[in-house]
Order: C-alpha cells, then sequence, then structure tokens
C-alpha cells in the first residue's frame, strides 16, 4: 500500500520515492542475528553469488513527502521497520531501491553522546560530538557557552567524561544534540533518557525546532511525546505505510491494532523442574475493552485475562489455585498478585481436560509503562505446580481510554483514586 | 487499512509560513545507484573537513593521553628499531662498514618513514571496527576515520623527522635538500598510507581475519623497505621490488645522507606507485562503502 501524498508541491524537505530496504539472509540458517545472516549472504555475494541467499524486505515501496517545517512522527512495532527507516533518512545505509531527497541540512540523533570519548574531557566532547553531528567547528564555538549552560556542568569541563556520572554525561551529550542548528533532525528515542525534568527541557527544545520551522521525523514509543510534538504521523507496518496522516488519528487507530505479536506460546515455554507435569499453563491472552486480542492498553482502558490450562497427567489434579503476578518488564519486579482462590475459585483439572478462565479489570489503576504477566498454579500452601515467569508483556499507553482522563501527577506502577473531603 | 492520503497537516507553530529561501538550500539525493553517490562523497568530504579535523585532534590526543612519555614515543621507537638493525645487519655487511654513526643513518631513513607508515596503516586498518557504534549511529563520509589516522600520522612524522635531521647533523652529512625532498616524500608516505589502510580498513569491516593480516604484511613490509636495495638484484625481482612507493622514499632519503646522487627513476616510479595505490584504496573503499554498515 503506498501511502505517499503525490504532491506537485515543491517545499518538500525530505522526499522518499520508492524506497526499499532489502537484507540478505544466509541460507538455510536460522535467523537469529541478521548480522550473521548478513554476513553469510554477502559471503556468498562475493564469491560470485553461488550462496542462494533469502532476501528480507524491512522497508519496501514507500513513498513519502514531508513538508519544510513540518514535524513527522513514525510509529510502528517492533521489527516494522522502524530502525531501517531511521537509518536510510539519516543516510547510514543507502536504499536498495527508489530514491531518498532532502534539501538543506540533515543531522540525525540516534543516540546522544555519540562518538564521546571517555578520555577526553567535556570541553573536547562537545567539539568532537559536535562534529560528529555535522555542525562547523566556529558554530560549536558560537554556541559553546549556551550549550554549557545547558547542561550544567560547567565545574566539570575540564575533566575526561570518563569521570562523569551518568547522568552528567547525558546532560553534556544532549546539550550538544539540543543545539544543533540543522533544516531537518531526525530523531530517535533519545528522550528516554535523564530524569523527568531533564526530558521536560528536552522536549522543550525539540518543540522550539519544530516551531523554528526546521523540519523533524520523531520516531518514538512515547504516544504522548509524540502527538504532541507532531502534527502528521506515518505508521510502519512490515516495511510499509500502513497508514499515514493526522498523528492523533494515527495513533489512535495504531493502540486500536494493539500489538499481538509480542505473543509467546505460554504451552511451549521452558519450565523449571517439573513444572507442568500434572497441570499446566497452555495460554494467555490479554483482550482490549473491545474483545480484541492484544498488548497494548490506552490508560484506565478495561480489560480481560484468559488464563488457559490443560492437564497431561493421568490423575486428576484437586485443589488448584490461579495466580497472577503482575511485573515492572523493566526489572522484573514482582508489582501486584492475585489468586484464584481468594475469590473461591478453586480448581480441579481431570486428566485431558483443557479449561479456560477469564479475569475481568474494569477498572485497572496501572499507570502508563511496560509490565508482564507471570501465571502460576498451586495446590496448598506452598506446592507450585505450573510457573510461567513474564508470559505477556503489555503496555499501558499514555494515552487515556475514552471517558478516563490521565492523571495530572502520577509516580509509580498504580493511580491511587481515593475520595477527597475536607475533615 | 484504508490509506490516508493526508496532506493537509498544518506546521506546527507560529512562524513556519515564511517563505522557503528554496535556492539557497542544497538538495541531497540518496539511491541506489552508486555512481551518483560517488560525486556526492567528494562534495561530503569537503563539506566535513572539521569532523576530519577533529577526528584527527581526537586520535592524536587520546593516544597522547595518559602516558608518561607522551610524543617521546614517536622518537624512541624508531630510534630504537634503527638502532637494532645497525647493531645487527653492520656486522652482516649491510648499510656500510663506515663509522657507526652512518650506519645508524643509513637505517633510520628508512625505519624513520617506515614506522610512521606502518602505524598509519595500521591503525587505519582497524580504524572502522574500533569505530563501529559512531559508524553504525551518525553518518559522514566514511574516509574520514581512515584518513585521520593517516592525517595523524603526519604529525607524529614532523616529531621522528626532527631525530633524522638531529642525526644527520650530528654526522656531519645534512643538506638543506633533505627538508626540501621531506615534503614530496612525506606525501608519498601518506598517500601510500592512505591507499594501503583504507583497503585493509573497509576489507577488516567485513572480514576480521584482516586484523591477523595486516601486522604480518607490515613485517614483510619493513624488510622489504629497510633491507633491500634496488640494484642488489636480478632484472625482474628488482622491476618488483621497486614498485615498493617506501622503498623509493627509503633510498632517497639515503641518498641525501650520503651526498650520492638521486636515483630519479626510482623516486618516480615510487611516486607513480604511491599515486596507483592511494586511487585504488580509495576506490574500493568507495566501492563496498554502501554496505559497510550492514556487515560492520
Amino acid at each position: 500500500m503506498t501511502n505517499g501524498p503525490s504532491t506537485s508541491r515543491g517545499d518538500w524537505a525530505v522526499q522518499l520515492r520508492g524506497v526499499g530496504k532489502c537484507y540478505r539472509l544466509g541460507a538455510g540458517r536460522a535467523h537469529d542475528s541478521l548480522r550473521e545472516g548478513l554476513m553469510e549472504g554477502l559471503r556468498g555475494l562475493v564469491r560470485g553469488s553461488a550462496t542462494p541467499g533469502e532476501t528480507f524486505w524491512a522497508v519496501r515501496g514507500v513513498d513519502l513527502d514531508v513538508a519544510r517545517g513540518e514535524t513527522l512522527g513514525i510509529i510502528g512495532r517492533n521489527g516494522a521497520g522502524k530502525s531501517t527507516m531511521l537509518k536510510l533518512l539519516s543516510r547510514i545505509t543507502p536504499p536498495t531501491e527508489g530514491e531518498i531527497r532532502y534539501r538543506g541540512r540533515l543531522a540525525s540523533l540516534l543516540e546522544v553522546g555519540t562518538g564521546f570519548h571517555r578520555e577526553l574531557t567535556g570541553r573536547e566532547n562537545v567539539f568532537l560530538n559536535g562534529a560528529i553531528l555535522g555542525m562547523r567547528r566556529e558554530e560549536i564555538a558560537r554556541r559553546f557557552d549556551e550549550i554549557v549552560a545547558f547542561s550544567g556542568i560547567e565545574r566539570f569541563l575540564d575533566t575526561p567524561v570518563k569521570f562523569y556520572s551518568s547522568g552528567m554525561y547525558v546532560r553534556l551529550a544532549f546539550a550538544v544534540a539540543a543545539h544543533l542548528r540543522t533544516d531537518i533532525l531526525v530523531v530517535d528515542e533519545v528522550l528516554a533518557v535523564g530524569d523527568a525534568a531533564f526530558q521536560k527541557k528536552c522536549l522543550g527544545k525539540m518543540q522550539d525546532a519544530a516551531t523554528d520551522g526546521r523540519t523533524v521525523l520523531f520516531v518514538s514509543h512515547n504516544m504522548t511525546a509524540l502527538q504532541r510534538l507532531c502534527a502528521r504521523a506515518v505508521w510502519l507496518e512490515e516495511g510499509r505505510i500502513e497508514l499515514a496522516g493526522d498523528a492523533a488519528d494515527v495513533v489512535r487507530r495504531y493502540l486500536e491494532r494493539g500489538r499481538t505479536d509480542d505473543r509467546v506460546d505460554v504451552d511451549a515455554a521452558e519450565r523449571h523442574g517439573t513444572h507442568g507435569e500434572q497441570v499446566r499453563v497452555c495460554a494467555c491472552v490479554l483482550r482490549s475493552s473491545g474483545g480484541d486480542e492484544t498488548t497494548a492498553l490506552a490508560f484506565g482502558e478495561p480489560f480481560t485475562l484468559e488464563v488457559t490450562l490443560r492437564c497431561p497427567a493421568t490423575e486428576p489434579v484437586e485443589d488448584i489455585s490461579i495466580v497472577v503476578g503482575i511485573d515492572s518488564w523493566a526489572d522484573q519486579t514482582r508489582l501486584a498478585s492475585c489468586a484464584s482462590e481468594d475469590r473461591g475459585l478453586i480448581v480441579r483439572m481431570a486428566p485431558g481436560e483443557r479449561r479456560r478462565f477469564v479475569l475481568n479489570f474494569d477498572d485497572p489503576c496501572l499507570a502508563p509503562g511496560n509490565y508482564a504477566i507471570t501465571l502460576a498454579l498451586r495446590t496448598g500452601r506452598q506446592s507450585i505446580l505450573d510457573r510461567v515467569p513474564q508470559c505477556l508483556a503489555f503496555e499501558v499507553m499514555d494515552v487515556p481510554h475514552p471517558g478516563r482522563v490521565l492523571p495530572s501527577f502520577l509516580a509509580g506502577a498504580f493511580r491511587l483514586n481515593p475520595e477527597w473531603e475536607e475533615g | 487499512m484504508a490509506a490516508t492520503p493526508s496532506q493537509t497537516s498544518a506546521p506546527s507553530g507560529p512562524g513556519t509560513e515564511a517563505p522557503p529561501p528554496e535556492t539557497t538550500l542544497t538538495e541531497t539525493v540518496i539511491s541506489s545507484r552508486p555512481d551518483r553517490r560517488f560525486v556526492q562523497a567528494l562534495r561530503d568530504l569537503w563539506a566535513y573537513r572539521d569532523l576530519f579535523a577533529a577526528f584527527v585532534r581526537r586520535d592524536l590526543t587520546v593516544r597522547y593521553r595518559q602516558t608518561a612519555l607522551g610524543i617521546v614515543w614517536v622518537v624512541l621507537q624508531p630510534l630504537a628499531t634503527g638502532g637494532m638493525f645497525a647493531a645487527i645487519f653492520r656486522r652482516l655487511g649491510v648499510g656500510g662498514d663506515g663509522p657507526v654513526l652512518d650506519s645508524l643513518l643509513f637505517f633510520l631513513a628508512a625505519v624513520v618513514p617506515w614506522m610512521s607508515f606502518s602505524s598509519a596503516v595500521g591503525s587505519c586498518a582497524t580504524s572502522l571496527e574500533s569505530n563501529a557504534n559512531l559508524i553504525a549511529k551518525v553518518y559522514f563520509p566514511r574516509l574520514c576515520v581512515p584518513g585521520a589516522y593517516v592525517a595523524g600520522s603526519a604529525v607524529d612524522y614532523g616529531f621522528a623527522f626532527l631525530v633524522l635531521v638531529g642525526f644527520a647533523l650530528a654526522a656531519g652529512a645534512f643538506t638543506p635538500w633533505l627538508l626540501v625532498a621531506a615534503v614530496p616524500l612525506l606525501a608519498m608516505q601518506l598517500l601510500t598510507a592512505a591507499g594501503v589502510g583504507t583497503f585493509f580498513a573497509i576489507l577488516d569491516a567485513q572480514y576480521r581475519d584482516v586484523k591477523y593480516v595486516v601486522p604480518f604484511v607490515l613485517m614483510i613490509g619493513m624488510f622489504l623497505t629497510v633491507l633491500v636495495r634496488p640494484g642488489q638484484w636480478g632484472e625482474t625481482a628488482g622491476m618488483l621490488l621497486t614498485l615498493n612507493p617506501m622503498l623509493a622514499i627509503a633510498e632517497t632519503y639515503r641518498a641525501l645522507l650520503t651526498g650520492n646522487p638521486v636515483d630519479w627513476a626510482l623516486a618516480c616510479k615510487g611516486a607513480v606507485v604511491a599515486c596507483a595505490v592511494f586511487v585504488g584504496g580509495v576506490w574500493f573503499f568507495r566501492f563496498r562503502e554502501s554496505r559497510l554498515v550492514d556487515v560492520l
């Protein structure tokens, strides 16, 4: 599906025509590492392309026009071609077919502090990093004081960055990036660094860039930031443009679709010891309020969790309690849990039986973030029959479900919603 | 899913309606056709001259920071190597049987350029690999990376050359022509180093085997430069051995230091080969550069 508005307008800043990027995968090899696959494929190419390489189009047939002064957001699941798109737009890798044209100076921020050298001082790194981002030396010199003030690390300017804390490092790195003046800026999720206050400062800088009449291409998972910064968004799916248009509209459609492909085969997941031999969790599905299978929820959106059990044992298994834990995706900390026995549900499974249980979460209070579900089957007090850690990952987006309001202040994993009164 | 051919997005702020000064913005085309990118590459290299300089500065700073002796190493290395050659090969009848100082000078004339060349090629060869993270994250003309190492070696060479001049003065062999000749000879050396270095660098990006090959090649090269005299070989062997531009450089320095006539044929041959190596290496680099990120 091509989606490029075929405009005849002359004020585009970036123009993509039939852009595709093909990677060659090694034949008969597991494609665990794209890089390894590439190596094999290329070896074949050098040998006279004797190896019939499998090809993989990471991006194909993309037509896109980005107007001057526009901020365009790019969204998509992992593996949808976003990273390849970024690499193509920032010239890191050339397209296999098609053409990318852009007008003016282009800089990419795929990472803050690219090229920082441990042994060099803060001052030296500002100049080095600035040059890497495409700034002229006198340009950096002119903005030097501004950069240093923005970073707030004046005192450590002449200290090698290897002695910096990671926070200081990021501050300095972002300060350089923020003072980059180019016509076109390609930005990856650089905002995912630093503390909240600093992130806010960075977002502000990006907004400035946008209102300056510069063209910004922004790739992010942060839907709120994306909607705030971008008027228009492009949704990539399997290397093609699925939808392009008004940012709010595209984000909404994208969230509706959900990210169902992050699923894990729960039945086949590796177990510890004898877990799962008598009774086994064989499926775990999250459904949105509309009943669709999903792994992305809006904030406050009701959802259901379906847990399917089967019984591979030859004897019936009695007294089973289903335990559901919600973990932080980042560090696997247990945040909350519940057990079916507490609501009076104690299961008995006959051999070969297969049963499904549905948990309704009508008013979930999970804060926006990434979570994972851990399932366990217990019998009695201590004995664990089956346990599948982090068997389902899901995300709570920072976009409110219709009828809900995103709290103005939300720290931690849960929203507390007490009744307030003056007493 | 229905496509929404939307181009109606309003610019996200005030001040974006200013008429664009179209003519001042250069248009860049990135396509899959390499011929079009070659012209672009030359323009880019010039556009990124500040980055090139920043890389040179970085490489030099990093190399000598946290070393106790710093730049002294640049002087000590050829001195020790030259001394060793003189000590061993004088006994075997290479490098003259005159005063020890003459022998030392004979070897220094070859070792000083060679060591600089060899360190440039050595660091060039692994430069893309060691800057892989940078290359994967931001675009710049990739030639900047190995190029900066070669340019940096010129600075090292300046110091090492002072040693050569010092010994020439001590041996009474100094001639102002030495300083004059140093400029084209250094250019030859840098061209050769850039050609060989970029060739290995781009190969190493894909085949890490190169890392093991380069030190070996450089060792052979040292003997072919320091110990070989052009006149001592048969016609075919002599013709092949004199293809080495570094030999031409060493022989020219030697001729100047001993007051012998310069072998212009050899020097010219060396210069031609140096240019050919440079063009060939850079061409090969450019040829494979577009795939660099995908294989690194």
